[in-house]
């Protein structure tokens, strides 16, 4: 795929959004987990419990803000798929791999491309694209 | 401030009479709006993915038509030839009266057939017939994307003028498996546009290995077949006529090769791809009985009636694979599973038949990027 939309990113604001939210809750669970430790050293039990809850709530939504974060990023890079042709030589059997030239068929016997060990001309045996990395983890799932 | 009001509240004791007010007024409220707030989230949701589906399909407008205005025409002039075809449908037989309704589609089936490979030629009509096929493949990809990008649309704005959940909940549950099934026919144009095969073509693929060498000829239309002998049996190998996108007539073919030798047909082997069932392992191959093909009707009855007529056993040979892999370029286990299938059908062949016997064999599926020779050039 040589077309340049399959790259293309979220837009900055887009993340410029999840940062400054993520940076605010980061900030309010400290300033919580703060008041709760202070109250803690003054003996409020009741409110420092609270307050110690609230911050490590907050550190938690935060993490899973990230979490998400990362999840749309990835979710935006298309995987890119690579096409490669299997060639063959009949006279010494020597088999080659290459990538995918338009032109390209099963059967093809192609005179571009010389057999390395003999030059002679090959023929197209298969055309196939490499599974994604991710894609390969799923089908391991038993 | 908003934090301390909240521990204010969470602290309370019974006698904050007002707090505890406030706090009831505020779940009847969410009683009352928790349903339009849940539709508002989905109805966000859609039209995410609404504008996900538009840019695909753009995208892929884009590409075809950059594609076919290679051929001989501007691009405005595609364009504007594009616009016409947009909406493209078949309308499907009456089966109220079921009589005759699979030769009534067969008929539509040959009618849309070459409507649009008569609008290829004008469209592009510079193309050779092998460009001109994978152009019109990769076009229905694109109506396949504009058509799901439509009813989506339609339940979108439906779902918003009503406000109805029901509408909303429809088309929000199945939203992953729409965006999956449209990204595939997106990656699809990809396929056709540089004629790499896809992975309903391991049919045509094992076809060509077995056909070993052999000079081919057209047996029906946009069939190609050759004899070659195989385990001592005098085998004849059908498979669609490539390298363009085709699926050719493989009903008629095979109706055409078993009626000229009188039913003298010891057995027809069928090899196409099938449906995975989610945790199969992809290009697993399974055998069976009865005419594998997935067309919609006319050829599969054709080659039952005259599997029947003549008492011919039906092998089936099927590769499983998810079936967006079917229609986007083969993937590696797919293609590297030739060599077992072939295997398998000299099995098939070897405990089916007699040396000296006459087997039909057909590589089902759309042979794009699959030549009708090996060693044969363009
Ligand atoms: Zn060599």
């Amino acid at each position: 795929m040589s077309s340049n939309s399959n790259k293309k990113g979220a837009p900055t604001g887009f993340y410029l959004f999840w940062i400054a939210s993520m940076v605010g809750i980061v900030l309010i669970s400290v300033l919580f987990f703060y008041m709760g430790i202070s109250s803690l050293q003054e003996g409020n039990t009741n409110d420092a419990i609270l307050n110690i809850v609230m911050g490590v709530a907050g550190m938690g939504i935060a993490v899973k803000v990230a979490y998400d974060m990362a999840k749309a990023r990835l979710a935006y890079q298309e995987e890119h798929q690579e096409i490669f042709t299997e060639l063959y030589c009949t006279n010494c059997g020597r088999k080659m791999l290459r990538t995918f030239k338009e032109g390209d068929f099963v059967g093809k016997l192609s005179t571009d491309d010389k057999c390395p060990k003999c030059g002679s001309p090959m023929i197209i045996v298969s055309i196939f694209a490499k599974t994604p990395k991710q894609k390969a983890k799923e089908k391991a799932v038993p | 401030m908003n934090q301390e009001l909240g521990i204010k509240l969470m602290q309370t004791n019974q006698s904050d009479w007002f707090s505890w007010i406030f706090f009831l007024i505020f779940i009847t409220i969410m009683q009352f709006y928790a349903s339009k707030l849940q539709a508002q989230l989905w109805i966000n949701e859609i039209r995410k993915a609404l504008a996900k589906l538009e840019e695909y399909t753009n995208d892929a407008t884009k590409k075809f038509v950059e594609e076919a205005s290679k051929y001989g025409r501007s691009k405005e002039e595609v364009e504007s030839l594009f616009k016409r075809i947009k909406g493209f449908f078949i309308i499907q037989p009456v089966t109220l009266d079921p009589f005759g309704a699979v030769k009534r589609l067969e008929h539509l089936l040959e009618s849309s057939r070459d409507h649009l490979n008569k609008f290829m030629v004008e469209i592009a009509p510079k193309a050779d017939e092998w460009k001109r096929s994978n152009l019109r493949d990769q076009m229905s990809g694109v109506l396949a994307l504009d058509m799901i990008y439509r009813i989506v649309r339609h339940y979108f704005i439906l779902g918003r003028r009503t406000q109805n959940l029901i509408y909303i909940a429809q088309i929000q549950m199945l939203l992953p498996e729409i965006l999956r099934i449209a990204k595939a026919y997106w990656k699809a144009g990809e396929a056709f546009r540089r004629g790499i095969p896809i992975g309903d073509s391991i049919g045509p693929m094992v076809a060509l290995r077995l056909m070993n060498g052999a000079e081919p000829k057209e047996v029906a239309e946009n069939i190609v077949g050759a004899e070659v002998d195989l385990e001592g049996r005098r085998a004849f190998i059908i498979k669609a006529k490539g390298p363009g996108s085709e699926v050719g007539r493989p009903g008629v073919a095979i109706e055409r090769i078993v009626e000229s030798r009188d039913g003298n047909v010891s057995l027809i082997i069928m090899i196409d791809a099938a449906a995975k069932l989610e945790g199969e392992p992809t290009a697993e191959v399974v055998e069976g009985i009865g005419a594998a093909i997935g067309d919609p009707g006319p050829e599969k009855l054709r080659i039952e009636e005259v599997a029947t007529k003549y008492k011919i056993p039906l092998h089936a040979i099927a590769i499983k694979e998810d079936p967006l892999d079917a229609i986007t370029s083969m993937r590696e286990e797919i293609a590297k599973s030739v060599d077992e299938v072939v295997e398998r059908v000299k099995m098939a062949i070897r405990s089916k038949t007699l040396p000296g016997d006459f087997v039909l064999i057909a590589g089902i599926g759309n042979t794009v990027g699959v030549g009708n020779t090996m060693g044969g050039a363009s």
